[in-house]
Protein backbone atom coordinates (compact mmCIF):
# COMPACT_ATOMS: atom_id res chain seq x y z
CA UNK A 1 0.00 0.00 0.00
CA UNK A 2 1.40 3.72 -1.22
CA UNK A 3 0.12 6.88 0.75
CA UNK A 4 1.51 8.89 -2.71
CA UNK A 5 -1.23 11.19 -2.87
CA UNK A 6 -2.46 10.76 0.86
CA UNK A 7 -4.16 15.11 1.56
CA UNK A 8 -3.63 14.63 4.90
CA UNK A 9 -0.24 13.05 4.97
CA UNK A 10 1.12 16.06 2.81
CA UNK A 11 -0.33 18.18 4.99
CA UNK A 12 1.29 16.37 7.77
CA UNK A 13 4.57 16.41 6.36
CA UNK A 14 4.21 20.62 5.08
CA UNK A 15 3.29 21.28 8.93
CA UNK A 16 6.19 19.17 10.20
CA UNK A 17 8.91 20.87 7.98
CA UNK A 18 7.75 24.40 8.67
CA UNK A 19 7.37 23.45 12.29
CA UNK A 20 10.88 22.34 11.93
CA UNK A 21 12.25 25.63 10.06
CA UNK A 22 10.57 27.48 12.68
CA UNK A 23 11.99 26.10 16.01
CA UNK A 24 15.45 26.02 14.44
CA UNK A 25 15.28 29.67 13.33
CA UNK A 26 13.73 30.28 17.32
CA UNK A 27 16.89 27.82 18.40
CA UNK A 28 19.40 30.61 16.98
CA UNK A 29 17.49 33.83 18.55
CA UNK A 30 18.28 31.47 21.76
CA UNK A 31 21.59 31.62 21.09
CA UNK A 32 23.71 31.23 24.75
CA UNK A 33 20.36 30.59 26.73
CA UNK A 34 19.80 27.86 28.28
CA UNK A 35 17.01 26.97 26.08
CA UNK A 36 18.88 26.76 22.94
CA UNK A 37 20.04 22.97 23.02
CA UNK A 38 16.14 22.07 23.89
CA UNK A 39 15.11 24.11 20.69
CA UNK A 40 17.75 22.20 18.70
CA UNK A 41 16.77 18.92 20.07
CA UNK A 42 13.02 19.97 19.39
CA UNK A 43 13.32 21.11 15.62
CA UNK A 44 15.50 18.26 14.90
CA UNK A 45 13.37 15.36 16.82
CA UNK A 46 10.34 17.41 14.79
CA UNK A 47 12.21 16.92 11.84
CA UNK A 48 13.13 13.40 11.86
CA UNK A 49 9.38 12.52 12.50
CA UNK A 50 8.51 14.58 9.51
CA UNK A 51 11.14 12.25 7.64
CA UNK A 52 9.63 9.27 8.76
CA UNK A 53 6.32 10.61 7.26
CA UNK A 54 8.19 11.66 4.16
CA UNK A 55 9.58 7.70 4.14
CA UNK A 56 6.50 5.75 4.04
CA UNK A 57 5.12 8.34 1.81
CA UNK A 58 7.40 8.89 -1.59
CA UNK A 59 10.15 5.93 -0.63
CA UNK A 60 7.89 3.43 -1.04
CA UNK A 61 8.47 2.95 -5.17
CA UNK A 62 12.45 3.77 -4.75
CA UNK A 63 13.05 0.94 -2.05
CA UNK A 64 11.59 -2.34 -0.64
CA UNK A 65 9.33 -2.50 1.93
CA UNK A 66 11.74 -3.75 4.97
CA UNK A 67 14.17 -0.59 3.95
CA UNK A 68 11.17 2.18 4.13
CA UNK A 69 9.48 0.38 7.38
CA UNK A 70 13.28 0.39 8.82
CA UNK A 71 13.82 4.21 7.92
CA UNK A 72 10.74 4.95 9.11
CA UNK A 73 11.03 3.59 12.46
CA UNK A 74 14.30 4.66 13.06
CA UNK A 75 14.04 8.01 12.21
CA UNK A 76 10.28 8.22 13.83
CA UNK A 77 12.16 6.65 17.05
CA UNK A 78 15.22 9.13 17.26
CA UNK A 79 12.59 12.17 16.88
CA UNK A 80 10.58 10.97 19.38
CA UNK A 81 14.15 10.44 21.90
CA UNK A 82 15.19 13.73 20.57
CA UNK A 83 12.17 15.71 21.39
CA UNK A 84 12.61 13.56 24.46
CA UNK A 85 15.47 14.53 25.87
CA UNK A 86 14.15 18.52 24.74
CA UNK A 87 12.13 18.23 27.65
CA UNK A 88 14.45 16.72 29.68
CA UNK A 89 16.39 19.17 29.97
CA UNK A 90 13.85 22.10 30.21
CA UNK A 91 12.21 20.05 33.02
CA UNK A 92 15.83 20.09 34.35
CA UNK A 93 16.17 24.26 34.28
CA UNK A 94 12.95 24.81 35.73
CA UNK A 95 13.52 22.29 38.16
CA UNK A 96 16.72 23.94 39.56
CA UNK A 97 15.19 27.38 39.67
CA UNK A 98 11.96 25.79 41.07
CA UNK A 99 14.40 24.45 44.17
CA UNK A 100 16.14 27.66 44.63
CA UNK A 101 12.93 29.56 44.79
CA UNK A 102 12.16 27.38 47.81
CA UNK A 103 14.72 28.56 49.75
CA UNK A 104 14.18 32.59 48.80
CA UNK A 105 11.87 32.49 52.29
CA UNK A 106 14.05 31.81 54.26
CA UNK A 107 16.73 34.08 52.63
CA UNK A 108 14.66 36.73 52.41
CA UNK A 109 12.83 37.33 55.84
CA UNK A 110 10.71 39.89 56.51
CA UNK B 1 27.01 60.31 47.05
CA UNK B 2 23.83 60.13 46.05
CA UNK B 3 20.68 59.88 48.01
CA UNK B 4 19.04 56.81 47.02
CA UNK B 5 17.14 56.35 49.60
CA UNK B 6 15.16 59.54 49.18
CA UNK B 7 14.80 59.01 45.12
CA UNK B 8 13.60 55.86 45.92
CA UNK B 9 10.68 57.42 47.76
CA UNK B 10 8.80 58.77 45.31
CA UNK B 11 9.72 56.87 42.32
CA UNK B 12 9.51 53.23 41.84
CA UNK B 13 12.26 52.28 38.99
CA UNK B 14 15.67 54.84 38.94
CA UNK B 15 18.22 55.23 36.40
CA UNK B 16 22.15 56.05 37.76
CA UNK B 17 24.37 56.76 34.99
CA UNK B 18 27.90 56.64 36.05
CA UNK B 19 31.06 56.75 34.84
CA UNK B 20 33.17 53.77 34.59
CA UNK B 21 35.53 55.34 37.21
CA UNK B 22 33.29 55.64 39.87
CA UNK B 23 31.44 52.03 39.10
CA UNK B 24 32.67 50.36 42.25
CA UNK B 25 32.22 53.43 44.38
CA UNK B 26 28.86 53.91 43.59
CA UNK B 27 27.79 50.04 44.28
CA UNK B 28 29.17 50.33 47.41
CA UNK B 29 27.35 53.33 48.34
CA UNK B 30 24.22 52.11 46.95
CA UNK B 31 24.39 48.97 48.94
CA UNK B 32 25.39 50.78 52.16
CA UNK B 33 21.87 52.56 51.71
CA UNK B 34 19.29 50.31 50.92
CA UNK B 35 18.21 48.26 54.04
CA UNK B 36 16.04 45.29 53.47
CA UNK B 37 15.95 42.20 51.08
CA UNK B 38 17.63 43.13 48.12
CA UNK B 39 17.82 41.13 44.72
CA UNK B 40 20.54 42.01 43.01
CA UNK B 41 20.89 40.99 38.92
CA UNK B 42 24.82 41.57 37.82
CA UNK B 43 26.50 41.33 34.02
CA UNK B 44 29.07 43.08 34.81
CA UNK B 45 30.96 41.78 37.81
CA UNK B 46 31.10 37.99 38.79
CA UNK B 47 29.31 37.34 42.25
CA UNK B 48 32.58 36.31 43.79
CA UNK B 49 34.35 40.17 42.95
CA UNK B 50 30.94 41.41 43.95
CA UNK B 51 31.80 39.44 46.94
CA UNK B 52 34.77 40.45 47.61
CA UNK B 53 33.95 43.85 47.13
CA UNK B 54 31.18 44.50 49.79
CA UNK B 55 33.31 42.36 51.92
CA UNK B 56 35.99 44.81 51.94
CA UNK B 57 33.61 47.42 52.34
CA UNK B 58 32.01 45.69 55.39
CA UNK B 59 28.50 45.97 53.48
CA UNK B 60 26.39 43.28 54.96
CA UNK B 61 25.10 40.98 51.82
CA UNK B 62 23.32 38.60 54.31
CA UNK B 63 19.82 39.33 53.04
CA UNK B 64 21.02 39.32 49.32
CA UNK B 65 20.26 37.33 46.77
CA UNK B 66 22.49 37.54 43.25
CA UNK B 67 21.30 36.69 40.41
CA UNK B 68 25.10 35.94 38.25
CA UNK B 69 24.45 36.18 34.82
CA UNK B 70 28.50 36.50 33.73
CA UNK B 71 30.02 34.05 35.83
CA UNK B 72 28.85 30.84 33.45
CA UNK B 73 30.93 32.65 30.37
CA UNK B 74 33.85 32.64 31.95
CA UNK B 75 34.55 29.72 34.17
CA UNK B 76 32.39 26.29 34.71
CA UNK B 77 29.97 27.04 37.19
CA UNK B 78 27.24 25.64 38.66
CA UNK B 79 23.29 26.33 38.58
CA UNK B 80 22.95 27.65 42.10
CA UNK B 81 24.92 27.86 45.41
CA UNK B 82 24.21 29.64 48.37
CA UNK B 83 22.36 33.49 47.84
CA UNK B 84 23.44 33.19 43.95
CA UNK B 85 22.03 31.78 41.09
CA UNK B 86 23.75 31.68 37.98
CA UNK B 87 21.95 32.58 34.33
CA UNK B 88 24.07 31.27 31.35
CA UNK B 89 24.58 34.38 29.98
CA UNK B 90 24.21 38.56 29.92
CA UNK B 91 22.79 37.71 26.30
CA UNK B 92 20.51 35.05 27.44
CA UNK B 93 17.71 37.19 28.05
CA UNK B 94 14.52 34.49 27.94
CA UNK B 95 16.36 32.80 30.96
CA UNK B 96 17.18 35.85 32.74
CA UNK B 97 13.89 36.53 31.98
CA UNK B 98 12.23 33.96 33.82
CA UNK B 99 14.23 34.29 36.47
CA UNK B 100 13.88 37.45 37.60
CA UNK B 101 10.27 36.79 37.14
CA UNK B 102 10.02 33.92 39.64
CA UNK B 103 12.41 36.04 42.10
CA UNK B 104 10.08 39.01 41.75
CA UNK B 105 7.09 37.22 43.25
CA UNK B 106 8.88 37.09 46.44
CA UNK B 107 8.44 40.66 46.99
CA UNK B 108 11.91 42.09 47.76
CA UNK B 109 12.51 45.46 48.97
CA UNK B 110 14.86 46.52 46.14
CA UNK B 111 15.91 44.83 42.89
CA UNK B 112 19.41 46.32 41.56
CA UNK B 113 19.95 45.98 38.03
CA UNK B 114 23.93 45.81 37.05
CA UNK B 115 24.52 47.34 34.42
CA UNK B 116 22.09 47.72 31.63
CA UNK B 117 24.52 48.91 29.45
CA UNK B 118 26.04 45.25 29.76
CA UNK B 119 23.20 43.70 28.18
CA UNK B 120 23.86 45.78 24.44
CA UNK B 121 27.57 43.74 24.73
CA UNK B 122 25.68 40.36 24.57
CA UNK B 123 22.22 40.89 22.26
CA UNK B 124 20.74 43.05 19.50
CA UNK B 125 19.38 46.38 19.78
CA UNK B 126 16.02 45.18 19.81
CA UNK B 127 15.90 42.48 22.05
CA UNK B 128 17.82 44.81 24.90
CA UNK B 129 15.15 46.92 24.40
CA UNK B 130 12.81 44.85 24.45
CA UNK B 131 13.94 43.39 27.79
CA UNK B 132 14.53 46.53 29.73
CA UNK B 133 10.68 47.54 28.81
CA UNK B 134 9.11 44.26 29.78
CA UNK B 135 11.68 44.13 32.86
CA UNK B 136 10.36 47.79 34.02
CA UNK B 137 7.09 46.79 33.31
CA UNK B 138 7.10 43.55 35.66
CA UNK B 139 8.43 45.69 38.33
CA UNK B 140 5.55 48.13 38.12
CA UNK B 141 3.38 45.48 39.01
CA UNK B 142 4.85 44.75 42.09
CA UNK B 143 5.65 46.55 44.89
CA UNK B 144 9.44 46.58 44.45
CA UNK B 145 11.53 49.13 43.97
CA UNK B 146 13.97 48.96 41.36
CA UNK B 147 17.78 50.81 40.52
CA UNK B 148 19.06 50.07 36.91
CA UNK B 149 22.44 51.12 36.44
CA UNK B 150 24.33 52.01 33.39
CA UNK B 151 27.88 53.29 32.66
CA UNK B 152 28.52 56.01 30.47
CA UNK B 153 29.69 55.24 27.40
CA UNK B 154 28.84 56.74 24.36
CA UNK B 155 28.86 53.26 22.49
CA UNK B 156 25.67 52.25 24.40
CA UNK B 157 24.14 55.92 24.78
CA UNK B 158 21.12 54.31 22.82
CA UNK B 159 20.81 51.92 25.99
CA UNK B 160 20.62 54.87 28.15
CA UNK B 161 18.19 56.95 26.26
CA UNK B 162 15.65 53.78 25.95
CA UNK B 163 16.13 53.08 29.58
CA UNK B 164 15.42 56.42 30.70
CA UNK B 165 12.20 56.29 28.76
CA UNK B 166 11.12 53.63 30.68
CA UNK B 167 12.41 54.57 34.31
CA UNK B 168 10.56 57.06 36.58
CA UNK B 169 13.63 58.97 37.34
CA UNK B 170 16.66 59.13 35.68
CA UNK B 171 20.11 59.90 37.73
CA UNK B 172 23.81 61.23 36.74
CA UNK B 173 25.91 60.44 38.88
CA UNK B 174 29.43 62.64 38.77
CA UNK B 175 26.94 66.11 39.00
CA UNK B 176 25.34 65.99 35.26
CA UNK B 177 21.69 66.40 35.01
CA UNK B 178 19.49 63.40 34.39
CA UNK B 179 17.64 62.46 30.89
CA UNK B 180 14.50 63.78 32.31
CA UNK B 181 16.24 66.61 34.05
CA UNK B 182 15.93 65.67 37.66
CA UNK B 183 19.40 65.44 39.04
CA UNK B 184 17.93 67.27 42.10
CA UNK B 185 19.88 65.00 44.29
CA UNK B 186 22.94 65.40 42.70
CA UNK B 187 22.25 69.32 42.35
CA UNK B 188 21.49 69.78 46.26
CA UNK B 189 24.54 68.15 46.85
CA UNK B 190 26.83 70.23 44.35
CA UNK B 191 25.44 73.71 45.62
CA UNK B 192 26.15 72.24 49.06
CA UNK B 193 29.20 71.34 47.95
CA UNK B 194 29.91 74.66 46.64
CA UNK B 195 28.73 76.68 49.31
CA UNK B 196 30.65 74.71 51.98
CA UNK B 197 33.80 75.58 49.49
CA UNK B 198 32.88 79.13 49.46
CA UNK B 199 32.87 79.37 53.25
CA UNK B 200 36.15 78.06 53.75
Amino acid sequence: MTFEGDLLLMVAIVLGLIATVITFLNSRKLKGDVFEKPFVYLSVGIFLATFSLIAVTFFQGVFSELTVGLIHDISFILGLGLMFLASIQITKFLKGLGSFEQKLPKKIKK
Amino acid sequence: MIDMKSSLSSNQILLLVMPSAEYNEVLVDAMKQLSGNICYVTSNKTFDSLKETFKKSKVNIDNVVFIDSISKTLKKTPDQADSVYYVSSPGALTELSLVINKFLRHEFDYLIFDSVTNLAVYQKKNMTSKFISSLADKIKKTKTKAIFYALDSVEQAWVIDHAGMVVDKVIKSGGVDGVKGEGKVIKKRLSKKKKEEKEV
